[in-house]
């Protein structure tokens, strides 16, 4: 096990020659990483405590951010290669300072509606900033690097991505909320990312854009390769009905993902108490991420791609089941004691076991895209698999609001105690339908396998064979992790 | 200019569908749950802004809401009564906490108690009840509120008054090992015979709350001393 983390840090040897520009780059996609991680760790509690959103508003408006973040992300993809990528931070770091810390400031000087159409306009505003950065970060990232340390430069985008989720967790969101309370904790974190995002603005000027890494990658922005155009030019295609089919058929697995910020914070604040240290459970995924990533990948690169999709969403689906039985069935085992107790071992529970199932299928998504699209349109194909993630979590936001509001109330962990909740009216109902929604991805997929499986078989090595550009899908991932 | 316009006029393309589609979602499932508006006077009390829930209950409040009361003192009476989903008034908002750490429960209580007064004043009322049969009192002895339930007992909120499980604010207190609100009920001379819908009174819900919550042992030993056990 050593001997594996001694090497995946040795490998980063090869940065040392790495620009100046790489590690600016870096810090702030760290900075920003930080302030996103903590800000989605809150929102949902945000918007409904401190601008008296409902929960059906709450959520609705978590999934219009999103949604607008993909419409962006696939509106600016190619503007930023055509206005620069120094301007792209500009825009970026700008927008989310006004953005963050405009909704850490507003609710000390508005109310009511006043308030809450200031959010939404912010809401917009974030979202554009957020599509800015995600995009402009990886172009950074692979201008800075040569072919030979590109790779390595990408694995510490990851590490850096991840270490900042772990921090923005257990550190900026635990720590506000415990220093300031609840509610002038969630003002703090927000008004955090604001000043963050000043931070990213400040180190941006220090970047030189034109310091290519590798000369060849000076080319001229080809604007005809613009998602609209892309997805004209590929609609018809079986090869790719055949992708959006399966990317349509998992949703229901990686809808849970969207849940870690649409649900969880409520659920976590309101069957356990409203101090709970979320920032803290959050923090495990990455953590279990991170360290997967380098013990775990080699072991399970010797699997085929579809039998560790198939396996991988199951086990990530059946995390839910800690959840959707009844919490009272968990108290007498080792160490639980009470509810509270029940409820917390479900959650960690939850946490690990859908962690480890994310681990074998998520990067096997990327490997499968490549699988499916024909050789010379891999990137294209790569770009437009957001869109089914694109319609289904505005209406995962809606829904989730309506579960929520219905089944994960604030004030029903009172009525859970008192035996006012009777199973159908409580949140572990509210997980069962969520866990039938999951369970249907893999058994879909599985019978679905012939059509999804068949056309073009590849080897391992084609299926390695991705370009760069899109082998990472970096953006994707930062939305994705964030999800 | 020229060359950004097609990436404009695609992005101008997302953001008209997307907008479309937030405005089609956002019909059908409003039409699909009806809820009930955040009240902007609970809002202010969670941020603990008086000022803010004064302004909403006074004459700009009243203004607001167009001319269907006759007077101020019955616009805060109504305003006070509406109920959210659930069937809980700003009453029973501001008697509801549902934290773990003491120091936090003692500071929310300090900051809660001026709300409780101020919406008892306004003529809340005080034995409204929520859809489980809960009143502000309940919620204030599940929750460990003790200067909030004060407030409300010696405002003449009903002590016995108990909801759909049978349970009474004692037992709710008694249960979560608050003790001091049964030393507050206790003191009103209430009695602690009642029993709930499965024949438990106060006195059994705080030695199942003692086994299984042994760390909150010294509240739960006060509680039985209480209630005479």
């Amino acid at each position: 096990m050593l001997k594996k983390i001694v090497s995946y840090f040795a490998e980063f040897k090869v940065l040392k020659t790495a620009s100046r520009d790489f590690w600016l780059t870096n810090a702030i996609q760290f900075m920003d990483g930080l302030a996103y991680f903590s800000m989605i760790n809150v929102i949902t509690l945000y918007l409904s405590l401190n601008c008296g959103f409902n929960d059906m508003q709450s959520g609705a408006w978590v999934g219009i951010f999103t949604l607008y973040v993909t419409a962006f992300v696939l509106g600016v993809g190619s503007i930023c290669d055509a206005i620069g990528m120094r301007k792209s931070f500009f825009i970026a770091a700008g927008s989310l300072c006004l953005a963050r810390g405009g909704m850490g400031l507003a609710p000390m000087f508005l109310n009511g509606v006043a308030l809450q159409y200031t959010v939404m306009a912010l809401i917009l505003l974030l979202s554009f900033g957020t599509a800015f950065m995600v995009t402009a970060i990886p172009v950074g990232v692979r201008r800075f690097t040569t072919k030979d340390n590109r790779s390595t430069g990408f694995n510490v985008y990851y590490l850096l991505m991840n270490v900042g989720a772990v921090l923005a967790g257990f550190a900026v969101t635990d720590g506000f909320r415990n220093w300031l309370g609840e509610v002038n904790g969630n003002l703090a974190i927000l008004a955090f990312g604001g000043v963050m995002a000043a931070c990213c603005y400040f180190v941006s000027t220090f970047v030189d854009e034109h310091n290519y890494a590798d000369e060849s990658e000076r080319t001229h922005a080809d604007l005809t390769r613009r998602p609209l155009a892309i997805f004209k030019e590929v609609w018809k295609e079986s090869a790719f009905l055949k992708l959006i089919l399966f990317l349509a058929l998992t949703l229901g697995v990686r809808l849970v993902f969207t849940n870690q910020f649409l649900i969880m914070p409520k659920y976590y604040t309101r069957v356990m108490y409203s101090d709970f240290a979320l920032g803290l459970a959050n923090s495990i995924n990455p953590v279990i991420i991170v360290v997967g990533l380098i013990l775990l990948i080699p072991v399970i690169q010797r699997f085929s791609t579809f039998k560790l999709i198939v396996v991988g969403m199951s086990v990530s689906a059946v995390s839910l089941l800690f959840m959707a039985v009844p919490a009272r069935w968990m108290i007498g085992l080792p160490g639980v004691h009470n509810l509270s107790e029940a409820y917390l071992f479900v959650i960690v529970a939850q946490i690990v076991v859908f962690a480890f199932g994310e681990l074998i299928f998520s990067p096997r998504f990327t490997e499968y895209i490549s699988v499916v699209a024909p050789k010379e349109k891999v990137a294209s194909y790569m770009g437009l698999s957001a869109l089914p993630m694109f319609i289904a979590k505005p209406i995962n936001g809606f829904i989730s609001g309506i579960l929520v509001s219905g089944y994960c109330y604030d004030g029903i962990r009172a009525k859970i105690d008192s035996g006012n909740i009777a199973y159908g009216r409580s949140p572990e109902f509210m997980w069962m339908l969520y866990l039938v929604a999951a369970l249907l991805s893999p058994v879909a997929v599985i019978a679905m396998r012939r059509v999804l499986n068949g056309e073009r078989a590849q080897t391992r090595h084609e299926v390695h064979d991705i370009p760069e550009s899109v082998s990472g899908e970096p953006d994707q991932a930062m939305e994705d992790s964030a999800a | 200019m020229k060359k950004y316009l097609p990436i404009i006029k695609d992005a101008a393309v997302l953001m008209l569908v997307s907008t479309m589609f937030v405005t089609l979602c956002n019909m059908f499932f409003k039409s699909l749950k009806k809820t009930v508006d955040a009240d902007p006077v609970v809002t202010a009390m969670l941020q603990n802004n008086i000022a803010a829930a004064r302004e909403l209950l006074g004459d700009k409040g009243l203004a607001g809401s167009g001319t269907r009361y006759p007077s101020l003192e019955a616009y805060q009476r109504a305003r006070l009564e509406l109920p959210d989903d659930f069937g809980r008034t700003p009453l029973m908002w501001t008697a509801y906490a549902n934290i773990s750490g003491e120091e936090r429960m003692k500071k929310t209580d300090a900051e809660r108690a001026p709300f409780a007064e101020l919406f008892i004043k306004a003529g809340a009322g005080l034995d409204t009840r929520d859809k489980d049969g809960w009143t502000a009192l309940m919620w204030a002895s599940w929750s460990g509120l003790t200067s909030v339930a004060g407030k409300l007992a010696d405002a003449g909120a009903s002590l016995t008054l108990s909801d759909r499980q049978g349970n009474t604010a004692l037992m709710l207190a008694a249960m979560r090992g608050n003790a001091g609100i049964v030393q507050l009920l206790m003191d009103k001379k209430i009695d602690c015979s009642a029993a709930d819908k499965q024949g438990k009174k106060a006195a059994d819900l705080a030695r199942e709350g003692l086994a299984s919550y042994p760390d909150k042992k010294q509240s739960y030993d006060k509680i039985l001393e209480l209630l005479g056990t």
